[in-house]
C-alpha cells in the first residue's frame, strides 16, 4: 500500500489524502488551484487538506531528526506505547485549530499560525548558533524544495551547506562521518542539533507554505499573484 | 545516537523529571521526545501544539488508523525507518 496511492485498497478519500501527501512530501512547488480542485472533488474539504499536511510536516521535520540522529529502532511494543503516549499528550496539550488557521510572516508567506509563531521565534532566539545561521539553513533547506528565500538567507558555510543540503534532500543517507565533519570544524553537539533543526523545520515548512499559498493567499480569490509563486531556483 | 539526547541540551528542571517520569511509565524514552525537550527555548509551545496536533485523533478531519497511514507513507517516502 505505501508503494503505489494509486492501486492502495483505500477509499477515494483516502486515496484523495496520499496523493497530497505524496505531492507535499516530494514535490511541493507542484501543488496548484488545479489539484486542490480535484481533491476536493474527492471530498477534501480546506479542514481535511491541512490536517493532512499537519501530519506531514510532522513526520518530515521528524524523518529528518531521526536520520540526522540516528534514532534507535523501536520494537512494535515500543512503537505502541509511544503512540499511545502521544495520543494522550496531543489530547490534553494540543488545542483547538486556531482561527483564522493562517497568519502571514514578514517574508509575506502564509503558514498555519502556531508555525509563523514557532519558525520566526526559533530562527530569531538566542541559543548555541547565532540566528543568521539558522536562518540560512533553514532557508538553504527550504530552497532545495523551490522555496522562495532569498540567496542572501541562504548564506550556509561549507561544510554546513553540505549537511543542510544532505539533510533536506536525502537526510537517510547521513552517516557518523557528516557529524564528525561539523564537529571538527568547530561545531559542539548543540550547535549541531540546533542546525539539524533549523534545516529540518527548513525542509518541511515548504509544504505548508504552498498549500496555505494556493488555498489562502490571492491566487485562490483570483489574482496570480500568490505567495511564493515566483520561487527561487532550487539550489 | 550521534550526539547525546539524553544527557545534553539545556532542559530545564521541570522536563528533567518530565522525562524521569516517562521513563519510568513507558520503560524508554522515546527519541522524539527527546528531540523537542533537548533544546526547549527552541519550540514555542505554539508549534509544540500543532506538531502535537498533527498526531491527534481529537477533532482531526482523518481518523486514528488514516493519519497513521499518511506518517507510515511520509516516513516510506523518506525512505526513513522511524
Amino acid at each position: 500500500m505505501l508503494a503505489d496511492w494509486t492501486t492502495a485498497p483505500v477509499t477515494p478519500r483516502q486515496r484523495a489524502g496520499l496523493r497530497l501527501v505524496e505531492l507535499l512530501t516530494t514535490r511541493p512547488r507542484e501543488l496548484d488551484a488545479a489539484t486542490i480542485a480535484e481533491l476536493r472533488a474527492a471530498g477534501l474539504d480546506d479542514a481535511a487538506l491541512e490536517d493532512a499536511a499537519n501530519v506531514t510536516f510532522h513526520f518530515n521535520f521528524i524523518n529528518r531528526l531521526a536520520d540526522a540522529f540516528d534514532f534507535p529502532r523501536l520494537d512494535a511494543d515500543q512503537r505502541r506505547r509511544l503512540a499511545r503516549m502521544l495520543d494522550r499528550a496531543s489530547r490534553v496539550a494540543a488545542g483547538a485549530r486556531p482561527q483564522p488557521s493562517y497568519a502571514r510572516g514578514e517574508d509575506g508567506l502564509l503558514r498555519p499560525a502556531e508555525v509563523e509563531l514557532g519558525r520566526a521565534h526559533a530562527l530569531s532566539c538566542a541559543g548555541g548558533t547565532a540566528p543568521a545561521l539558522r536562518r540560512a539553513a533553514e532557508a538553504h533547506a527550504a530552497r532545495v524544495f523551490g522555496a522562495t528565500r532569498s540567496a542572501e538567507e541562504d548564506a550556509l558555510p561549507e561544510p554546513a551547506r553540505g549537511y543542510v543540503e544532505k539533510l533536506a534532500r536525502w537526510a537517510y543517507r547521513i552517516i557518523d562521518e557528516d557529524i564528525d565533519a561539523l564537529k571538527a570544524a568547530g561545531y559542539d553537539e548543540e550547535q549541531i542539533f540546533e542546525l539539524t533543526f533549523a534545516g529540518a523545520l527548513g525542509a518541511s515548512v515548504v509544504a505548508l507554505e504552498r498549500l496555505f499559498a494556493v488555498l489562502h493567499g490571492p491566487a485562490a480569490r483570483g489574482s496570480s499573484d500568490a505567495p511564493g509563486a515566483t520561487s527561487a531556483a532550487p539550489s | 545516537m550521534r550526539i547525546d539526547l539524553e544527557g545534553g541540551g539545556r532542559r530545564p528542571w521541570y522536563l528533567k523529571l518530565v522525562m524521569f517520569v516517562a521513563k519510568r511509565a513507558l520503560g524508554f524514552l522515546p527519541p522524539p521526545i527527546l528531540a523537542v525537550t533537548y533544546r526547549p527555548a527552541l519550540m514555542r509551545p505554539e508549534l509544540r501544539r500543532y506538531v502535537l496536533r498533527g498526531v491527534s485523533s481529537r477533532g482531526a478531519s482523518w481518523s486514528k488508523g488514516e493519519a497513521e497511514l499518511f506518517a507510515a507513507f511520509v516516513s516510506n517516502l523518506n525512505t526513513c525507518h522511524f
